[in-house]
């Protein structure tokens, strides 16, 4: 009786996990691989506002870029009350906890507008269902700008995951205007957006300064590749490299202490070591055929980087010395533009699959090829500095946006509706 | 390199000072703390140099398969005709600039057209060109010859420009 038992419970372990398993791997590829938090959002109060209406509306505003903010990051499964009538899920002004846990909350995002002195104020805080007390709060300036919801989005994603948010990131990317292409700025979702240079030539390849202070770009100002950087905060430029022939694929080292590059003065495109400070030039390839665009590894102390060595562009693992060359990539006949996930496991690039160009990632161990979009030519990979997202440029609509979605391909979503902007660069959390 | 930080400082000196005259009331805050103000960034341009006037000879446009540096027969024929072209006009120099279709990377594309350039370039000297008469520079894909993504647009992009300069 007893051995009937254990085996029955055998085969349905066994069956379960057959039917499940795809179940199992497709949440995990559709969300993310982490737990992630069920976050009741309560309707707004604002009895207290009556006489503010614009605070109101402001509120309004920087909730919608919070909400966007909190279910983006991938920390929260967002669970809405199914009436935004004022009061609902409260009982005599207070949280009805049983209504929150029947909708399946475990913790509460609770927004007032409450009126002290003569200011009006956006107080969130976050109450949890199981422990029964508040584990959040703070007050905002209910201005309705984006910087500040951007900031209470990442204040709360800090106190609840205990994790960096990235709803206050920027991302630069280059915006064709005529003949020429301008660096742009854009918050990470789009918003914000302003102009970066007025060169009045060709600027391309940004590549964020560790600390987010600078950028380092390749400026076509003098008609030809001169790698320049742009202070961010006084707006001046210096020039970084000028060498004979090539200067492009600027990257700088996490530690900001060098810059990898490539430069075709000793007669091809081979990628160097340079120190902005010492101006020590270190060549690491060395080869007869094109090697360029390095991106580093989050500890320093490898670059992946891109080389038609076999014949085809392929992708290839160096140490920062110049050694251990090792290919990563052997599918198909053109991958290039990687870029080292800031976790350190995967390598985002795109991969030439059936004519058109798409961002896949694989594993540092080569395995794990993905790929990630399927719509027009998508290029131009750059990670989100806590290695959960993706932005890149899409011709999908017919013209060239910047998209961003998450490390598994999912969410993918515009957040450019200017045509010709390519080569985004995400930035870091600063 | 010292030549280049002077001329580099003195465009910044001129830039800013342009800059101030005509936009006295920019206020100096953290731009990326104000995305509403958009300041635009001092720009480093050198000042127009005056040129030689360029020969008015004409060479026709090297073009290349997808992915490829390599010369094809019709490109070798063209190179041909255009080292007995430079043997008539001693005083002329040549700037190849090499080109790519619309299509992959920016970066790999830039070392491409160099390649491209460099193939030309090659050929050239073991006609006989002098190396000191020949310039290369690479434009990737930043600067197509024809608009339109279809095989017979990016064909005509995939291209070394042949352009005279004076020597």
């Amino acid at each position: 009786m007893k051995i009937k038992y254990v085996l029955l419970i055998l085969l349905s372990t066994i069956l379960c996990q057959n039917v499940f398993g795809r179940a199992d791997v497709y949440l995990k590829l559709s969300t993310s691989e982490r737990r992630q938090l069920e976050l009741g959002i309560a309707p707004l109060q604002a009895q207290d506002a009556k006489d503010h209406p614009e605070a109101i509306v402001n509120a309004q505003k920087m909730l919608e870029i919070i909400g966007d903010d909190l279910a983006f990051s991938l920390y929260f499964k967002l669970v809405y009350p199914p009436s935004l009538l004022e009061g609902y899920g409260l009982k005599k002004g207070r949280l009805d906890i049983g209504a929150w846990q029947m909708l399946g909350a475990r913790q509460v995002l609770i927004p007032e507008l409450k009126q002290e002195k003569k200011k009006v104020i956006l107080k969130l805080s976050v109450f949890d269902l199981g422990i029964q007390r508040q584990v959040f709060s703070k007050d905002f300036e209910p201005d309705g700008s984006r910087a500040a919801a951007h900031a209470a989005s990442d204040l709360i994603i800090k106190n609840l995951s205990g994790e960096d948010g990235v709803s206050s990131t920027k991302i630069a990317f280059s915006l064709k205007s005529g003949k020429n292409k301008e660096l742009m700025l854009a918050d990470y979702d789009g918003g914000g957006l302003r102009a970066l240079t007025n060169f009045n030539s060709i600027n391309i390849s940004p590549d964020w300064q560790p600390g987010g202070g600078a950028l380092a770009f390749v400026s076509f100002y003098r008609n030809r590749t001169d790698i320049v950087s742009l202070n961010l905060a006084s707006g001046q430029t210096a020039i970084i490299s000028q060498t004979e022939g090539l200067n492009t694929s600027p990257a700088w080292s996490p530690d900001g202490k060098s810059l990898a590059l490539t430069l075709s003065k000793d007669g091809n495109a081979e990628i160097y070591l340079l120190s902005p400070e010492t101006k020590e030039l270190r060549r690491l390839t060395n080869s007869w055929a094109i090697d360029c665009s390095p991106s580093w590894s989050p500890n320093g102390r490898e670059l992946v980087f891109n080389s038609d060595r076999p014949g085809s562009p392929q992708l290839y693992i160096m140490d920062s010395e110049g050694a251990n060359i090792r290919r990563l990539t052997y599918q198909g006949g053109y991958n290039t533009s990687p870029s080292w996930s800031p976790r350190g496991d995967k390598i985002a690039f795109v991969s030439r699959i059936d004519g058109r160009f798409q961002v896949c990632t694989i594993d540092i161990t080569g395995d794990n090829f993905v790929q990630l979009t399927y719509e027009g030519d998508n290029e131009d990979p750059s990670w989100s500095p806590d290695g959960l997202h993706l932005c890149f440029s899409s011709s999908r609509t017919g013209s060239h946006q910047i998209w961003r979605m998450h490390w598994d391909g999912s969410a993918q979503q515009a957040i450019t509706n200017n045509g010709g902007s390519y080569m985004p660069a995400w930035g870091p959390v600063q | 390199m010292n030549k280049y930080f002077t001329v580099i400082a003195m465009c910044l000196v001129l830039a800013l000072g342009f800059g101030c005259t005509k936009k006295q009331t920019v206020k100096q805050e953290e731009p990326i703390k104000q995305p509403e103000v958009s300041i635009p960034a001092p720009v480093a341009t050198p000042p127009a140099e005056t040129q030689p006037a360029a020969p008015k000879i004409e060479f026709k446009t090297i073009f290349f398969a997808f992915d490829s540096y390599s010369l094809n027969e019709e490109g070798k024929a063209l190179l041909n005709q255009a080292g007995g072209l430079l043997r008539s006009y001693p005083e002329v120099a040549l700037r190849l600039e090499g080109h790519c279709d619309e299509r992959g990377t920016a970066e790999y594309n830039l070392a491409l057209g160099e390649k491209r350039a460099n193939a030309v370039r090659e050929y050239l000297e073991n006609l006989g060109v002098s190396r000191s008469r020949l310039s290369t520079v690479s434009f990737g894909k930043e600067k197509p010859a024809v608009a339109g993504n279809d095989e017979a647009s990016w064909a005509r992009n995939r291209r070394v420009e042949i352009v005279p300069v004076a020597k």
